[in-house]
Parts: structure tokens; sequence; C-alpha cells
């Protein structure tokens, strides 16, 4: 197993932002999904090795992250992106990667920069590498922060919402990047888009309010809101969200009544249903 | 218009880096006017020294500029990633910007001042070398820490890399601008200690409680310490007694051996 939590906490003074949690991964994507403030980062930065949890037992490539020489080791196989990543003045994206390798004790030059060329080029930075950081656009520097997780194809990837900021084109080059990248290493996605985790992941979990509410198969949580899900021209009684969907009636999840139009479920619908109408669609009244 | 062309023989023995000096200058020559000619070098060149120029030739290209701190580090015998590390930190900048900007407030004050001006010199200066320290590293300061943090580099040498350029150029600078305050050299001079025995005891202390939290309350001690002095004996000079002076320099070797087995074991923390 690459990752394996065992009743990890994490709290801030009286505030409990990750319930005992307990989740093992080993090679392939796995996505967490969950509405802000559902405790995501908290858990990927356990998982970077960024905060130490305040409870319970991390070990991440069959290393205990409590130990100071296996978080070494753990940071040496880590790729990392950060949900809020800022860049130090003046540097080209380049020099930035450059930066990052260095810490990441890539010593000798040429290696070094074949290898920041390779992952700037992998996300499709080539071009831009010698341009500010502080000219690009969001889309660009967002690719940036991605590239320099690359480095080195670690064994363990953390990417907290890698996708915010992307357009539909570079998050399309994004899945594409990443879905190859699976192979054989262990890559955390955590994201509120639904579509990314449909698209990229075998296995999702759900975290809500610090808790793990689902563990399993996108189509799993899907049919969770099976015989849940309908159609009609109107909001109903029984429906605990409802939005106007592109055929123009309004899809519907809830306890539906007699004789409903049933539609199939979507892996959204099953989150929406999982979290309790915390999900962000506009809400018809009723 | 050129009407010779080279032939094969010539134009792949330019290729392969086989031809003199003088005959590869001419063919050289040629090849600027000539389309054709060109053509056929792209056809007979060999496709692995190629791609071996380009390399070389992007690799020259992409190299990073190599900033005046990095050139002072390598010149000092630091490795050039070492330098970098050191030199290039936009929290260095951030503290050679407010040392700069203290140096010029003692500077233009320093002619219409009089005895006040040695007073706060002699209790805000020490505490310059340690903001340095503490701008280092930390979530605050560094927009890059949560990268940092997750990268095996070791937390201690970097901290101390980073410090490595701010602590001496913060102090000349400081020991310069000092230099014109009235109270004379010995004035000057007196806060040296003091200054590296605060910086000192925050590197040593910042790995357990945070950079940052170390500074101020060292500044609050200090400044405490100083005022207290003042008001008790009429001068400030009273804090910077040989008794002081004394726990400073015991201070500094304690932490920098600290330090040195914090590097040698290179331990991380969180």
């Amino acid at each position: 197993m690459d990752i394996r939590l065992t009743e990890v906490a994490k709290t801030y003074g009286r505030d409990r932002a990750l319930e005992p949690v307990s989740l093992e991964a080993g090679q392939g994507i796995l996505g967490l999904l969950g509405p802000n403030g559902a405790g995501k980062t908290t858990l990927l930065r356990i998982i970077a090795t960024v905060i130490a949890p305040t409870a319970g037992q991390v070990e991440l490539l069959g290393r205990d992250i409590a130990s100071p020489a296996g978080r070494t080791e753990i940071r040496r196989r880590l790729g990392y992106v950060p949900q809020e990543c800022g860049f130090p003045t003046g540097f080209t994206p380049f020099e930035y990667v450059d930066y990052v390798a260095i810490l990441k004790e890539w010593v000798d030059r040429r290696p070094r920069h074949d290898e920041v060329r390779r992952v700037l080029a992998v996300m499709g930075l080539t071009e831009v590498a010698g341009r500010r950081i502080r000219r690009l656009s969001g889309g660009m520097r967002r690719r940036l922060v991605i590239a320099q997780a690359l480095l080195g194809d670690p064994r363990l990837l953390v990417l907290d919402e890698p996708t915010v900021g992307l357009d539909p084109e570079q998050r399309l080059r994004f899945r594409d990047a990443v879905s190859t990248l699976a192979d054989g290493r262990c890559v955390v996605v955590s994201t509120h888009q639904t579509e990314d985790v449909a698209a990229l992941c075998p296995r999702v979990v759900v975290l809500h309010e610090g808790a793990i509410r689902y563990d399993g198969s996108p189509s799993g949580l899907a049919a969770r809101a099976e015989g849940r899900v309908w159609t009609a021209a109107d909001r109903q009684p029984g429906a605990v969200l409802a939005w106007r969907s592109e055929g123009g009636g309004v899809r519907q999840i809830g306890v539906p009544p007699a004789g409903a139009e049933l539609v199939r479920p979507t892996l959204e619908d099953g989150y929406l249903l999982l979290v309790g109408g915390a999900g962000n669609r506009q809400e018809v009244p009723a | 218009m050129t009407i010779w062309h080279a032939d094969a023989e010539l134009l792949t023995a330019y290729a392969g880096g086989r031809l003199d000096p003088a005959r590869t200058a001419s063919v050289e020559q040629h090849l600027m006017s000539c389309g054709a000619c060109r053509a056929m070098v792209a056809s007979v060149a060999d496709r692995t020294l190629l791609e071996r120029v380009w390399a070389d030739t992007v690799d020259v290209l992409d190299r990073p500029r190599v900033s005046l701190g990095e050139r002072v580090l390598t010149g000092f015998g630091l490795t050039a990633p070492s330098a970098r590390l050191a030199g290039n930190a936009s929290t260095a900048r951030r503290a050679w910007f407010w040392a700069c900007a203290l140096l010029a407030v003692f500077g233009l004050a320093a002619p219409v001042a009089d005895g006040r001006l040695a007073v706060w010199l002699l209790i805000l200066a020490p505490l310059v070398p340690m903001t340095g320290v503490a701008m280092a590293y930390g979530p605050d300061t560094d927009p890059m820490h949560e990268l940092v943090v997750a990268s095996p580099y070791p937390r201690l040498r970097l901290v101390l890399l980073r410090s490595l350029l701010v602590v001496p150029v913060t102090g000349v600078l400081l020991l310069v601008s000092s230099l014109s305050v009235p109270g004379g050299p010995a004035t000057a001079v007196l806060w040296l200690l003091p200054g590296l025995a605060l910086a000192a005891v925050t590197l040593a202390l910042e790995g357990r409680f945070g950079a940052l939290r170390v500074a101020v309350t060292l500044s609050l001690v200090w400044i405490a310490f100083t005022a207290g002095a003042r008001a008790g004996t009429g001068s400030v000079l009273a804090a910077y007694g040989p008794a002081v002076q004394l726990v400073c320099l015991a201070a500094v070797v304690a932490a920098a051996a600290h330090a040195a087995r914090g590097l040698h074991r290179s331990r991380r923390s969180f």
C-alpha cells in the first residue's frame, strides 16, 4: 500500500478539521470529492507531509511520517500541488521549477535543467519558460505548479484542486497528462468537480464535515441515487435539490412522488444526495 | 548570386566537423548565401551531433540568470545550487530592503541628530539581523513555503543558507550606518555581539517554536531589557556591559554548536 492512514485526525485549537479517518490506497488515481471546508485540504496536507496529524498513524510508501528520516524518504518520492501557491517575484517558469528541483536535491545542473525542460513540456509551458511568471495567465500559473510536482517522476502525487483556474481545454489536457501518470504510481486528486472524478478516477472518496462518507467506484456513487432522481415540469415537494436541466424540465433529487419520470443518475447526483444539498447547483424554488 | 556549389564530399566533411578552420570558414561563408547547399548540409548532417548541439544551445539559452548575491556566495566557495537557494530567495531580498531602509534612516538622521539617535541605534540595531533570519523561512514570508516544507531539502540547512546572505549584509550595512551616529566607533560596534546572539538563538529555536514567534518574543525581551537598563542607570550603554557581551558570546557559541549538530543529523520537523 502506498498510503495507509489509521484513525488520522486533525484539530486546530477547538476546531475539528478531520475526524478520525482510516484510508488505504495503492497504485492508481484516487479522487477526493467534497464541498469547501470538508477537510480535503487538511487530509492532503497531511499526506504531503506538510502538517502533522493530531492523532493517528500515517504510513506513506512504507515509511512512517512520524520519523524525520521517514519523512525525508517520502519527500524524495513525492510530488505536491498545493491548493494555493505563491510565486517569488521576478522568477520565470524555468527559474521557478529549477528552484524546486534544487530543493528536491537535483544537484547537477545539466540533468536538472533537462528535467525542468521535460516537465515544462509535459504541461505545455515550453514557449513561456523564459517569461516572467507575473505576466502569465492564471491557467498557465496553475500548470506551472503542476509541472514542478512532476519533477523526478514521483511515486506519490498529491494534487489539491489542480484544475481550479483551468479552462475546459486545459482541463482536458490536464486529465490526459494525469491519466498517463497513473501507471506505477499513486495519485490523489482533490476536487469539487465531479466531471474530473468521473473522467479520471476509478476510485472516489467523498469527504464531508471531516469524515469519509463514501469510498468506492464512481458508478457506485452514482448508483446511490438510483430511484432518487427524476424530472418534472416544476419542483415537487419530495425534492431535496432541484435545478433546471438542459431539456427545459426540472431535474430533482430526493424522494420522488408516485409515477415520477425517473432518470438514470449521474456521479454528480449521487454526490449531491450524499452531501445533502451542499453542492453549488442553482436551486429552483418550490 | 553564386553559381558554384560545394560538392557532397566537402559538405559531409564540414557537417562531420572534419574540416580545418580555414576551409570551415569558407564553406560557412558560402552556406550563408546558398540555399541549395544549405539543404544539402541538412541531409548529410549527423543527426546525433545536431541534436547534441541543439540541446547544448537550448541549455545555454535556458540557463537562469545568476544574481549578484549568488555570484558573491559562489565566490566564497558555496556550490551553485546552494548559492541559488540562498541568493535568490525573495525572502532574502525583502530583508535586504529593510536593512537598506534602516541604513537610509540612520544616514539621513545622523547629521541633524543628537545623542538620542545613538540610543535608538543601540536599542534597535541588534534586532535587524534577527529579523532577517526570521524572514528567511516560514509561511508568512515565503510564498513557496508549502513546497519548501514538502521537499526533502533539510530545513535547517535552508534557513542557514538564506541567513548566510542576510545576516552579514545587514550587519555590514548597519555597521557602516552606525559609524555616522554620534558616540564614536566604540558605540558603533557594541551592538554586534548582541545582534549576532539574537540571530543565532532565533536560528536555534525556530525549528521548535517558529522563527517569527521566537523573533517577536526576543525583540520584546531585548527592548524591555535595554529600556529597563536606561531607566535604571540613565544610559542605554548599561545594557551592553561586559557581562551581557559575555552572555551573548556564550549564546552564539551554544547556538552554533546546536546548529552544527542539527545539520549533521539533518533533522527535519514539520
